[in-house]
């Protein structure tokens, strides 16, 4: 039970009547690294927006740390941190500003150590010297991690990527998986990755599950998924 | 059908996002130099276009009502017509018309943009709330802009009103018997009763533009039209506003 850091339990969600997640009942493992393959359209954004409370599921339950929550994004001191597709920066705020804006919101610590906390975490992903740049200056790649900086700072328990990869070339798709292995390396974070890119799965993840048609077809690790031969993976 | 009932439900989220709005208001400390910023920004926006508005209509209406007057030679009311039209309905509406086109349209389309891109959806997952971040600032600097941008325009259609009353041949009414007729006509209850009207028409413009706006979704081209729909309906609210407020005000005898 306690090693669970969310639990899904036969939710459902739909839109105009169509079945989009489809009663799914799943585990994720406490500081695992857990990726989410499936094609495009079958529902991979809205589950995770689920796992965050963006969207509320039509029925069934999503357990946090145990607990069910209005609000997934902090259960007590449980924070959860999400990382949009779209990397959907703050385009009238510098970079730096994008990132200390949740210390800035909440009036976590003084303005300086917030911008020096800020500044060590960028600089980790190799982006300080674009702190204060406007996001529209900024590549595909390079706005990515400034996402990422940005859910960094709040010191989430549970992080979550839609597509961190979907437009970047094969270089900046490395330095993600770096960044992800990194962050699995410490030990203290879980990780929920949604892709549809096969190698990068294989590259970052405990463990995969294949979501198709609003249901998860199979779960295991990538040896797993490897040798299941299963068709969807030819056709995603 | 659909027409009335999206207005319904138009309305609707309006007067619930209101009400967000003013449970807001106690934050309004943390969200002081976003307000500040939102006045300058208003300003600008605003302030030069209004002189030319203000002088020009305080122009033309002593031109028309001062050669009619002339006519029955009564010129030396012209300063009580053209001051009392000007502060109680000319400034206040069209001071509204003006921040609903170029304030509450862009407000509508920044709020649009932020919804399409996501950016009001990663707020939320931070714990930022919508209202008190993006809402409260702008409402709260409409709410001064307007009534002060009220007050300037009254003095510029004044001055409008004066100068071609002087200076036209048929009307020549000179500018101390224009300010002499104007101050006794004029009471500080008409002044008070534009800038009443300012304050509704800044709530209803601040809050139409913030919530079509926070409520766009779907792709790029719905922020066209989002701006679109937010000026339309801010026009409309303006006009139906400034009806019922002057029906108010000479009812509890302001006006
Ligand atoms: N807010 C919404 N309103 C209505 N339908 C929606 C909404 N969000 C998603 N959908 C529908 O849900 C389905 C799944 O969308 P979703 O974005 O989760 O796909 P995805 O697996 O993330 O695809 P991609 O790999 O392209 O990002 C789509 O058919 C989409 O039309
Ligand atoms: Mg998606």
């Amino acid at each position: 039970m306690s090693d669970v850091s969310i639990k899904l339990k036969e939710v459902s969600k739909s839109f105009d009547g169509k079945l989009i997640i489809d009663t799914i009942s799943c585990d994720f493992i406490k500081n695992k690294v857990h990726a989410i393959l499936g094609k495009s359209g079958t529902g991979k954004s809205v589950l995770l927006k689920m796992l965050i409370g963006l969207f509320k599921p039509d029925s069934g339950k999503i357990l946090i740390n145990g607990k069910e929550a209005e609000h997934y994004k902090s259960v007590g001191d449980f924070k959860m941190s999400y990382i949009f597709q779209s990397s959907a920066l703050l385009n009238s705020l510098t970079v730096l500003d994008n990132v200390t804006i949740f210390l800035d919101e909440h009036n976590v610590d003084e303005k300086e150590s917030r911008v020096s906390k800020a500044l060590k975490i960028l600089n980790e992903l190799g982006i300080k010297d674009s702190a204060n740049k406007m996001p529209s200056e900024l590549s595909g790649g390079m706005r990515k991690r400034v996402a990422i900086a940005r859910s960094l700072i709040i010191e989430p328990d549970i992080l979550l990527y839609d597509e961190p990869t979907s437009d970047l070339d094969p270089i900046n798709t490395k330095t993600i998986s770096q960044i992800i292995n990194k962050l699995k390396a410490r030990g203290d974070i879980t990780q929920i990755v949604v892709t549809h890119d096969i190698g990068f799965a294989y590259s970052i993840s405990d463990t995969i599950s294949i979501l198709d048609n609003g249901q998860i077809l199979i779960t295991g690790d990538p040896d797993l998924i490897k040798s299941s031969k299963n068709p969807i993976l030819d056709s995603i | 059908m659909n027409t009335i009932l999206a207005i319904i439900t138009g309305i609707g989220e309006s007067l619930n996002l209101l009400w967000l709005t003013i449970k807001s208001i106690k934050y309004f400390g943390s969200s002081m130099d976003k307000f500040i910023f939102q006045l300058f920004d208003m300003g600008n926006r605003t302030v030069p276009v209004a002189a030319l508005i203000a002088l020009s209509i305080g122009a033309v209406l002593a031109l028309q009502t001062g050669i009619q007057l002339s006519n029955y030679g009564m010129q030396d009311k012209i300063g009580g017509i053209v001051g009392l039209s000007v502060c109680t309905e000319l400034a206040p509406v069209m001071a509204a018309i003006l921040m609903a086109g170029r304030v509450g349209s862009s407000i509508t389309a920044e709020l649009a943009s932020m919804s399409v891109y996501e950016e009001i959806a990663a707020l939320k997952t931070m714990n930022i709330d919508p209202v008190r971040f993006l809402v409260l600032p702008r409402f709260l600097a409409c709410l001064i802009t307007l009534p002060v941008l009220v007050i300037y325009m009254d003095l510029i259609g004044w001055l409008g009103g004066s100068l071609v009353s002087s200076m036209n041949q048929s009307i020549s009414v000179s500018l101390s018997s224009f300010y002499n007729d104007l101050s006794q006509v004029v009471t500080f209850s008409d002044i008070a009763a534009g800038i009443i009207k300012s304050v509704f028409f800044a709530i209803a413009i601040s809050i139409t533009s913030c919530s079509i706006g926070l409520l766009a979704q779907g792709g790029p081209r719905e922020i066209g039209h989002s701006v679109t729909k937010s000026v339309v309906a801010s026009f409309i609210s303006i006009l139906l506003l400034d009806y019922v407020l002057t029906r108010f005000l000479i009812l509890v005898g302001i006006l």
